[in-house]
Order: C-alpha cells, then structure tokens, then sequence
C-alpha cells in the first residue's frame, strides 16, 4: 500500500509499503479514504519531539470502511468508521473512568519502559505518533490496523460526507474537551491562544457552552477571521499588548477561563521565547511555553487554565507564583476521545457544529508533502489539510 | 531467607558509618540546637528504601492493579501453564510428578532461552499456596540459579480489582562465572518482572497483548 513515512525533519514521503494485517483478535483493518494533518503532526515533521525512526508511517486523524475484522472486533466489513486517534482497550482502571488517553492497555509494553522513565507513568498508545506511544502505523495510509476495534471506531451512518466527520477523531472533541476544561459559567469571558484548528473547535465550543464572550488570539489575519466568523473577538498579538488588552476588554477583571491551544512551538518575540527556542535548538527537550505563560498571567484571579496544546518535555520559568497567588485551576491532556464520540456526532447531525469551514485544502494522499511544507510554513492560508485516498473516489 | 555479609562489604559499611557519623558532627557543629529525630520505620514496602538491603540476595518487587476479581488472578497464576503467556523469556513451563506422584502442579520446570539462544531450565516448587491469596516458589536445591519469590493478590478498592504484587529474590552471583550465568538466566529481574505483570494486566483486562508486531523499538 501507499502511506506517508517519516524520514526526518522536514522530510515526509509517500512510500510503498507491507499492508497491515490482523495480529490480535480485537483487531480490525480499515480502508482509508480520507486522513488530515494536525498541528501534532507538524511538531514531528518540525523534529521536535523524540522517539521518531525512519519510515514510520504518519497519522491520527482518519477514517474509512472496515474491510476485515479479528475474532473479537464488533465491527462489520463495510462499516464507515471515524478512528480516535488514542487507543484505548474499553476496560483498565482509566478506561471505565472515561479517562480513554490514559488507557494502561494500548501502549506495548516494551515501549512503555520510556515514558514511565521520564513522566513517571507510561503513556496510551496513539496512532502515528512515537515510539514513546508505541509506534503504531498512523492512518496517512491506504489501510491501518485499529487494535481495539470495539472500543474506539465511531460508526459513522449513510448521508454523512467524510469531511463533515472526520475531525471527530482528534480536534473536535479535542477543542471541545479544551472547552469543558475550561469549566465555563454564564456570563464568562474564555480567552483561546492559537487560533489553529484546535483554538477554532475550543471557540466554536466555548460558545455552545455558554460563554458570553470569546476573546482568540493570535497574529495569522485568515485564521483570526476564521474566529471572528464564529462569534470571538480578536486580538491581533503583533499589534496589540495583549494582556493589557485583556484587561481592557473583561472590565478590568481578566478572563475567567484562558485556553493555550499552541503549546510546545509557541511563537511570538518576547525575550522568555527567545531563550526557549535557543535552548529547543541544542536539543533540551524545552517547551516554549511562552503563550501558556502569557495565559496564566492574564488569568482572573480563581480563574481556570486549560492547556489543550501539546507540551512534551520542560519549560523554564513557569509561573508558580501567580498559579498559586491567584488560586488559578490548571486542567490539560489528551484528549478522552471516545468519551465525546456521540455527543459531538448527535451535534454534526443536528445542524449544531459545522467543522468543514476549517478545510482550506485538500490533496491526494500522494502530494502530502506538499501539505505538510505548507501546513507548516504558509500557516496563514493552509489552515487544515485533508487528504484524500484512491477508495475515496474523490478527485480535485 | 539468609542473609550472608562478605567482610568487604562490612569494611565498606564501617567506612560509610565512619562518614555518616562525621557528616552528623559536623551538622552538628553548624546548628548545635537542631536534634534529629529518631527515624521510625515507615509504611513503605522495604524494597523501596533508599538503603541497599544487605545480604546474600538482591530483591526486586513489583505491584500492579488488575481490574479482575482476586479468585480469577490467583487462578491463572496458579496454573503454570499460563506463565508463558507472560513471562516473555519463557519458552514453557512443564509440570512435574509431585513427590507423591501426583501431578498437582507444585513443582514445575521452567525453561527460557538465554542470552546466547540456548534453551535453559530450572525446577521450581511452590513452597506455599493460599488459594485466592499468594503463592511462593523457589528453585530447586542445587539449581544453577537461586532464586525465590512471591506473588501476592488482594482487593483493591471497591471497583478497582486485585492488586497483585511479585516479590523475586536472586542470589547474588558467586564470581565471575556465576555472575555470567545469572545474567545469561534473567537478564534484568525488575524489568523482566515489570513487563510480566504489565503483559498479565493486558492479558486479563483486554484478552490480548498490545503489539506492533515486531520487538521492542531501537530506541
Ligand atoms: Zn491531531
Ligand atoms: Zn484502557
């Protein structure tokens, strides 16, 4: 078959190679027909995150028809199926807490010797992610094994278009769960760092929760307009002082909720981010954690931080005094996927969330190079990336 | 369970007290008014203490949650034909004729493949079986390895299952050519034991074992 394999940074290539095949009775093979880049993605294609090795294929967000099915799986060949991209077996400690991404069952355990070493627990496995997850065969492919194929797949009804579905399977309810964490009253103002497509879900989110007011942040203008199309305001961080801003525009207060959708390859000029991107260049591990600083430190006192974006390592000069000085709450992870599945897709259904207003390209699983470089570096104009396999029976 | 003391590692615990009295005087100096308190035992397991436990063996232990009922745990366990499945280094374990000449599983053969690919065995008896509770097992007097261990199982808390917890003695090697036999034998004990208990949970809670399908990464 044809996947997307990693080579090394900035190096991504469509290669022919071995289909996948059933290897535990839970197991089910899909057919792709259509996977998207993520942001997460690009934080491999950037190398910054470890526990990458050549030719592993690439991949998280997908979905496709079931074409064969292990002893155990409680899918049907034929079936269309949006995949979460966290594996999680349905019945560890974690799982029955719907705390999905904290699944003790789906990482190998030869591969959980790593996180455990350096988090102090060992990671769920994920698709097309590191080794540090297991190394899973992602889903930017003609065909992926899904291990626990009874727990995760949604089974998606006739009269769905792909794209209308897809993003079920991380940012959505990756946004969404980013949303909840948020804890968000009447009367709320939530500010959201990143206007990415995970900033744009946790907007679009907080807005259905109830939130009176959404502030988003960032200095791409197309992605701004793309939040101020859902209902947010705006601050345009390179031309605005935006936690005088903030303040400004909650009363003098601050937002009682701030989003940090960038995490680990945050931008912008201010010194702390300078000294991250130095030390990131001589392989430290260091996160720049400039926007979940500027987050915190525009917080209303007693407010809440939710940290959807990814964070791998450490960061320098987190800000301990004013998360504890302001009594401030801070909630993060990966997202608990399958515990959104039917909500999200009971909301698509009803009219309530569109989620295809992201797509600004889509390409053949062939030309993803192309989408990566310019995922990565025209983040202006290529917004989210679609890719489309032969069995979609799409064509441009 | 034995404990011998060569008179090296005694000369060695004399220096180190040696120093630990000096470190405590000179402190002592510093802040003349600052007693230490009288260290009490603590509730953590003894394999967890900062010290090195002296002696003939070294001791590894491992407790993991199970989300199974407790009888169910003990049962797989107990029937020695499971271990495979889990201990990754076992090629089969064969059930012996008790000294009575019955088969009742409470002495056991075990064989791996070493480092090097051969195959290697070493008789094991259960020395103690509380059905639903532990079991204890040593290898056989005169065995090329000394080794003894435990598994226990208890009830978590309400709704959480049985947490089970394998306690593994070694003889520390004896020269250079013991010392190159147990190596050969058992690899790493705690990480060998780590990866059994993982590969049981996996195996009682899901039904199968996660795998990419190829060995560990080159990571
Ligand atoms: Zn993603
Ligand atoms: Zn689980």
């Amino acid at each position: 078959m044809r996947a997307v394999t990693w080579h090394g940074k900035h190096d991504v290539r469509v290669e022919t190679v071995p289909d996948p095949r059933i290897l535990n009775p839970r197991d089910a093979i899909i057919e792709v027909t259509s996977t998207a880049i993520c942001g997460s993605d690009v934080h491999l294609y950037d190398g910054v995150v470890p526990g990458m090795q050549k030719g592993d294929i690439l991949g998280h967000e997908f979905m496709g028809r079931v074409v064969e099915v292990g002893a155990d799986s409680t899918l049907n060949v034929g079936e269309r199926v949006v995949v979460p991209f966290t594996i999680s077996c349905g019945s560890c400690f974690f799982c029955q807490k719907t705390q999905f991404s904290a699944c003790d069952n789906s990482n190998p355990v030869s591969a959980q010797d790593a996180t455990e070493a350096s988090y102090g627990h060992a990671l769920s496995g994920l698709f097309g992610y590191t080794h540090l997850t297991g190394g899973y065969p992602g889903g930017q492919a003609e065909y992926v094994r899904v291990p626990f194929s009874d727990v995760g797949p949604i089974v998606i009804p006739d009269g769905f278009e792909d794209d209308t579905v897809l993003f079920l399977s991380d940012i959505l309810p990756t946004g969404w769960m980013a949303a909840e964490n948020a804890e968000i009253e009447p009367g709320d103002t939530v500010a959201v760092w990143g206007c990415g497509p995970v900033g744009l879900f946790a907007i679009q989110s907080a807005l259905l929760m109830g939130a009176e007011t959404v502030i988003a942040i960032d200095h791409y203008p197309n992605r701004l307009q793309l939040a101020r199309g859902l209902g947010a305001k705006i601050i345009d961080y390179s031309q605005t002082r935006v936690s005088e801003a903030l303040m400004e525009m909650t009363g003098g207060l601050g937002p009682d909720a701030v989003i940090d959708a960038v995490g680990m390859e945050s931008h912008g000029f201010a010194p702390d981010r300078l000294l991250d991107r130095a030390k990131q260049a001589v392989g430290l591990g260091v996160d720049s954690a400039h926007a979940l600083r500027e987050a915190i430190y525009a917080c209303r006192k007693g407010g809440r931080v939710s940290v959807p974006g990814v964070y791998g390592g450490f960061s320098d000069s987190f800000p301990t005094g004013a998360l504890m000085q302001k009594g401030l709450t801070l909630r993060s992870g990966q997202t608990h996927v399958q515990r959104y599945s039917k909500e999200l897709l009971h909301r698509i259904a009803d009219g309530e969330i569109d989620t295809t207003f992201l797509i600004s390209h889509r390409l053949p699983l062939e030309e993803a190079a192309t989408g990566y470089h310019n995922f990565a570096f025209n983040q202006n104009d290529w917004t989210k990336v679609v890719l489309k396999t032969p069995a979609s029976g799409w064509s441009a | 369970m034995t404990h011998s003391t060569s008179s090296k590692s005694q000369r060695t615990a004399a220096l180190l007290v040696a120093a630990a009295v000096l470190a405590v005087t000179v402190m002592g100096v510093r802040s003349a008014t600052a007693a230490r308190p009288q260290l009490q035992p603590d509730s953590a397991p003894a394999r967890t203490s900062k010290r090195s436990q002296p002696g003939r063996y070294s001791v590894t232990g491992r407790t993991v949650l199970i989300n199974r009922p407790r009888q169910e745990v003990y049962d797989f366990w107990r029937d020695a034909a499971n271990l495979p499945q889990f201990m990754e280094d076992l090629e089969s374990v064969e059930v012996l004729p008790s000294d009575d000449g019955t088969a009742t599983g409470t002495k056991t053969r075990w064989t791996s493949r070493n480092a090097i690919g051969g195959l290697e065995s070493v008789d094991i008896s259960i020395v103690h079986d509380m059905p639903g509770e532990m079991i204890a097992w040593k290898s056989a007097d005169g065995a090329m390895v000394d080794t003894r261990g435990k598994v226990t199982f208890s009830n978590a808390a309400e709704g959480r299952g049985t947490i089970v917890t394998a306690i593994q003695s070694h003889a520390a090697p004896g020269g250079m050519v013991g010392n190159a036999l147990a190596k050969l034998w058992s690899g790493d004990p705690a990480l060998q034991m780590r990866h059994a208990l993982k590969r049981l949970k996996m195996l009682l809670e899901t039904g199968e074992i996660a795998t990419v399908g190829h060995d560990a990464p080159k990571t």
